[in-house]
């Protein structure tokens, strides 16, 4: 178990598009802090400090989420909920990336507090670039709380 | 005296024990002609011997008056009125006076006849008929009236009227009603059998008066309505039946278009993830390895990602098409020649706008769902951009319109490459593609939007063409109100 700083939780079930998502932030260089997992109970575990994470220092929170909706055994809204109404992790940025265009999904997520939602492109050069900007954006460029 | 004897208008005769007529008035006379002398039953039968049972002569048994009816050879009726009379000379007579009553007696026979006929027509009525005097008791009550209480007519008579009936109180509130306003119409009752069984009716009643103008009762009739109850229990039913049926139809046709988007969401979300994987992976090999291949293979490749891409505008266009159906049309006004002009404005080109002669004649207005009619205009216009960007000369889309009775009919026209007719039918197919692939792009679910929308809105599209001339494709919407 890991007590390192981590700049970016990646929470994706899918191993290509995780993959891709890595090959974009390794262009542009923060790969170094990037931690994925592949299912929504473990994210929450991981977050809370619960199950195989227990004891995990809970102030070394990560710069960003970048949260995926489906996952398996919870869900990314479920996993937005409780980050966004739990004083210790209310204040982390969460970014969406998903597939879903659908209306419902971005309503409830940003009434759930959400970032920002970005829908994975297709073509995935667009969607490797759409991974570089944001990762610059959430890291580099935005001011975030201390 | 013999004056008053003689102008009565009824007869007098004197008769003997020996059956003379010693004295007859002219009445007698005049009606029975004169003795001469013979005796009764001679002159007025012609006998030969006294009637048997004798009435008259009673009175000489009897030494008393007696009071009979007789018809006579005339053959008239006679109320006959005899007193045993003694002479002068003290021999005993018999006085008998009669009193013409054949007309009286017609006139009672007329009466009994009328009296039978009316009493048969209210026997026979299969409605309960009773009258109900001014107390409220029976007074009469007809065949019906006995089979619909399970009472004898007898023991009817006489019993309060209220006694017959489910709910007694009601019955005596129409009662009160009639003798208010003189009538009561439809007043619905229960009339009780003795057996318990109960009949649904419409009471009918009037006051009727007597000589003197005061009310002295009310005749009532009671309708039967017990079929049209039966009838009426049976629609509602019929109605609850197919109200719930209704309901049922409804949740499953809710939970079906439910269904059907949660598998056209699931669907296109998860055909996605896989085309991104092809594009991306092939891309990197692209990137990462080009010196590892050559032209041939880095062809391959692009191969491999135009089609990933092709698929995901399929996917996208097969979820609007499918989403169509979905969507409420919501309904507003449309300026249409502004809502066409706009829609070519945000498709053309920059640098071909010049290249291009767009014409939007003046178009009604129409009502419809003003979403849904743009991406009409927009797959239409769209079309005619792109079927008309091969024209080696002018390009001409030209936007109009035709009014008829209760439509009005649209049309796009472009002289671009066109269609041949005879696949006209094909055209409005989802995925139907008239051109190949490597002439236009596109995946032919353009038109199939297109009539998808239109026929949500009751209109009709069609096309007419020929091939290397200019199509015209035309949409109908109907009239607003």
């Amino acid at each position: 178990m890991e007590n390192n700083v981590i700049d970016i939780l990646l929470v994706e079930d899918n191993p290509f598009d995780a993959e891709l998502t890595l090959r974009a932030l390794k262009a542009i260089k923060i790969l170094n802090h990037v931690q994925v997992l592949t299912d929504g109970e473990e994210a929450l575990n991981y977050l809370f400090g619960l199950g195989e994470y227990e004891g995990r220092d809970l102030n070394l929170n990560p710069k960003v989420i970048f949260l995926d909706l489906k996952l398996p055994k919870v869900d990314g809204l479920e996993i937005l909920k409780r980050l966004k109404s739990d004083e210790r992790t209310k204040t982390i940025p969460v970014v969406i990336v998903t597939s879903s265009k659908e209306e419902r999904d971005v309503v409830k997520s940003y009434k759930l507090g959400v970032n920002s939602y970005i829908v994975k492109p297709v073509n995935s050069d667009n969607f490797i670039e759409a991974i570089k900007e944001l990762g610059f954006y959430w890291l580099i460029l935005n001011q975030p709380p201390k | 005296m013999n004056d008053l004897m003689e102008i009565l208008p009824a007869y007098l005769v004197l008769l003997n024990r020996d059956y003379h007529v010693p004295y007859a008035n002219q009445f007698f006379e005049t009606r029975f002609g004169k003795s001469n002398g013979k005796r009764c039953y001679e002159y007025l039968f012609g006998f030969d011997k006294p009637c048997n049972n004798c009435e008259t002569f009673k009175v000489f048994k009897t030494n008393a008056p007696n009071r009979w009816e007789w018809t006579g050879p005339d053959n008239r009726n006679y109320d006959i009125y005899d007193f045993p009379f003694t002479d002068t000379d003290g021999s005993k007579l018999i006085l008998e006076m009669g009193i013409d009553i054949t007309e009286r007696k017609k006139a009672e026979e007329a009466v009994k006849t009328a009296n039978a006929y009316n009493r048969n027509l209210l026997e026979v009525s299969i409605d309960p008929l009773v009258t109900i005097s001014a107390d409220g008791k029976i007074t009469d009550a007809n065949n019906a009236a006995e089979l619909f209480t399970g009472v004898s007519k007898k023991d009817l008579i006489g019993s309060n009227f209220s006694n017959y009936f489910s709910e007694p109180d009601k019955a005596q509130m129409g009662y009160q009603q009639a003798f208010q306003t003189g009538y009561v119409q439809d007043y619905p009752l229960e009339i009780m059998h003795i057996d318990g069984h109960k009949t649904p009716v419409l009471y009918n009643a009037s006051i009727f008066k007597d000589k003197n103008g005061n009310v002295s009762g009310v005749f009532a009739a009671a309708r039967n309505i017990s079929a049209q109850k039966k009838a009426e229990e049976e629609i509602k039913k019929l109605n609850e039946d197919l109200e719930y049926k209704v309901l049922q139809r409804t949740s499953q046709l809710e939970s079906a278009v439910k269904e059907l988007e949660a598998f056209s969401y699931s669907v296109s979300h998860d055909l996605r993830a896989p085309l991104r994987a092809l594009d991306g992976f092939a891309r990197i090999l692209l990137e990462d390895y080009s010196s590892n291949l050559d032209d041939e293979g880095k062809r391959f490749l692009n191969i491999i990602m135009t089609n990933a891409k092709k698929m995901g505008i399929l996917i996208d266009d097969l979820l609007e098409f499918s989403r169509l159906n979905q969507k409420e049309v919501n309904v507003s006004r449309i300026t249409m020649d502004t809502m066409a002009k706009s829609t070519y404005l945000e498709l053309v080109p920059e640098n071909e706008k010049d290249k291009i002669d767009f014409k939007v004649h003046n178009l009604p207005d129409a009502a419809g769902d003003s979403s849904m009619i743009r991406q009409v205009w927009s797959n239409l216009i769209g079309n005619a951009l792109k079927f008309t960007s091969h024209n080696k000369n002018a390009r001409v889309i030209e936007v109009g319109s035709r009014i008829e009775s209760n439509e009005n009919v649209y049309f796009v026209k472009d002289n671009g490459v066109g269609f041949d007719m005879k696949y006209s039918n094909k055209l409005f197919g989802v995925f139907q593609r008239l051109h190949k692939a490597t002439e236009f792009e596109g995946t032919g679910v353009g038109l199939a939007i297109v009539q998808r929308i239109i026929h949500r809105h009751n209109g009709r599209v069609w096309a007419e063409g020929k091939l290397n001339e200019g199509p015209v494709i035309y949409f109908t919407l109907p009239k607003r109100k």
